[in-house]
């Protein structure tokens, strides 16, 4: 359409500076229509980045000026041009952004021996996000967790390294199987859905099938999985298992679920989710204990706190800004 | 307080990639209201230079605010200190349509002033700070374009005293203000 193009060639001249007067009353027209347009047009701009040389040159005299050093490497954010770094205050009521490679701040770090520029997206503690990768496939970050890949070579290889945990909506491409690779073992997968959990901390690591089929490559080994399976690495001993899918992957939704876990591993999910501190004065007490619910994000950690009590003994106490004390409570009671 | 993924990453990258992004459409934007394709580059570059050295922690909360507003801000410092007027580019309808679009991609919905809004504003507070009776005879000549007639007949005066009005104003203006106002003036008659 004819006034497509010239809005076209409106955007780009606004964008690479040499926009004159009937290029802005064209943008302004535009933009003026409705407000969707807007959206549009702050999402063209934010992905804007220069490729031309005189700029290169500008960026060049102006380090002089302030004395920085040259980058050996070209380090540039990805396609989408300048992002504001987003210094998010942790707090309770994790923020759950949505949208492309939104809440998080996206980055290209450069390794000086072989070249090579990665993307990673981090969340800090009390944080989740969801990211589209270059592929379309769609990635739910949980809190404390960190995704790594190589954007620039997305279209030959699918591949990333993640520590912490992550849902996964594949997209649909048989002819490139995409790779999540986690510190034991690697996830292969052609189009499906399934969660990783694979935390530093955890003394055992899981992936959970929901739909598809997928191959865990261990060591020397191929184990696939079936949807509503999951595949468990404890230590050094693995093992396949039903999984309650809805459980354990509700996170995405904002709902903590859990299902016959210990004591210790429930204390260190709630940390993770409300960004506390919790110690255990006597780590033995609840060990025989297993616990299972629901709980949705809206709750305090208080309220959850005191649930859990109804049938456990113990007592907490908050002992400092985000940090809880819990002590069982004497046996004779 | 912890930052998300900020430990492995420099300052520079994130100065550099803003700088590759808005480079070229700021120029664009001082070029329009200066007229010179060199100063328009002094005055981006000084606010990148402004953003580096002395508002850095600006580069993790909407740097591109705080450097659209210095770029801005440059350029009306200039302009103010000019004496001679180059009527295509200092058409401040025109610069205010410009500003409009900037200002959706810079600024969202923060507090921006117009930089038309701005001069009407100080043109304002000047013409209020003359005495009562000279402030009046000026309005009327010079924003109402009555002539020296019709402002005696209106006020009951001589044409004698407009005229001593009309001089008076401009003395305290040349007074306070020295070459700067003379610009402001026609800028704000060429509004009108």
């Amino acid at each position: 359409m004819e006034e497509n193009n010239k809005l076209r060639s409106s955007l780009d001249a606004y964008l690479n500076g040499y926009a004159k007067d009937e290029d802005i009353e064209r943008l302004s027209g535009w933009l003026a229509k409705e407000p969707a347009n807007r959206n549009r047009f702050l999402q063209l701009c934010r992905r804007f980045e220069s490729k031309d040389n005189k700029i290169e040159k500008k960026l060049h005299e102006l380090h002089s000026k302030l004395g920085l050093p040259e980058h050996r490497y070209n380090h540039r954010l990805p396609e989408i041009g300048y992002r504001r770094a987003v210094v998010r205050t942790l707090s309770a009521a994790a923020l759950f952004a949505m949208g492309i490679l939104s809440g998080v701040l996206i980055y290209r770090l450069s390794h000086n021996v072989d070249r090579q520029q990665y993307t990673e997206v981090f969340t800090p503690r009390g944080e989740k996000t969801k990211v589209r990768l270059p592929d379309s496939t769609i990635v739910y970050l949980n809190s404390e967790s960190s995704l790594k890949f190589l954007a620039d070579n997305f279209h030959k290889e699918r591949q990333v390294d993640l520590t912490g945990e992550a849902y996964f909506e594949i997209a649909q491409d048989s002819r490139k199987p995409f790779d999540v690779n986690t510190h034991d073992y690697t996830v292969r997968a052609t189009g499906t859905a399934f969660n990783v959990m694979a935390y530093a901390d955890f003394k055992r690591t899981e992936t959970t099938l929901v739909s598809g089929k997928v191959n865990i490559l261990y060591r020397d080994k191929t184990i696939p999985l079936e949807p509503n399976t999951k595949f468990i690495l404890r230590g050094n001993t693995i093992s396949v298992e039903e999984a309650e899918v809805f459980s354990e992957t509700c996170w995405k939704d904002n709902k903590f679920n859990f299902n016959k876990i210990p004591f210790t591993e429930l204390i260190r999910r709630l940390e993770r989710w409300y960004n506390v501190d919790i110690a255990i004065n006597e780590p033995g007490a609840f060990a025989d204990q297993y616990y299972s619910g629901t709980f949705r994000h809206e709750e305090t950690i208080w309220q959850v706190l005191d649930v859990i009590r109804m049938t456990t003994p113990f007592d907490y106490e908050t002992i400092g800004f985000r940090e809880i004390s819990i002590t069982a409570k004497p046996n004779n009671n | 307080m912890k930052k998300s993924g900020l430990k492995t990453y420099t300052d520079q990258e994130l100065f550099d990639s803003l700088f590759r992004a808005t480079y070229a459409r700021l120029h664009n934007f001082a070029r329009m209201i200066l007229g010179h394709e060199s100063v328009a580059d002094d005055m981006v570059q000084s606010a990148f230079m402004k953003l580096w050295q002395s508002k850095r922690e600006a580069l993790h909360d909407h740097p591109e605010r705080l450097l659209f507003v210095i770029v801005r801000n440059n350029c009306l410092n200039y302009i103010r200190h000019q004496k001679i007027i180059k009527e295509k580019h200092q058409d401040l309808l025109r610069v205010s349509q410009w500003e409009d679009l900037y200002r959706i991609e810079f600024i969202g919905n923060q507090p921006y002033t117009l930089i038309q809004k701005e001069i009407e504003h100080e043109m304002e507070e000047i013409v209020n700070g003359l005495p009562k009776r000279c402030g009046e005879v000026f309005k009327l000549s010079r924003f109402d374009g009555l002539k020296q007639q019709e402002i005696a007949d209106k006020l009951n005066i001589s044409v004698k005293s407009v005229q001593k009005h009309i001089t008076h104003a401009l003395k305290i203006f040349r007074e306070k203000y020295g070459d700067q106002i003379y610009y402001l003036l026609i800028l704000y008659l060429l509004l009108k």
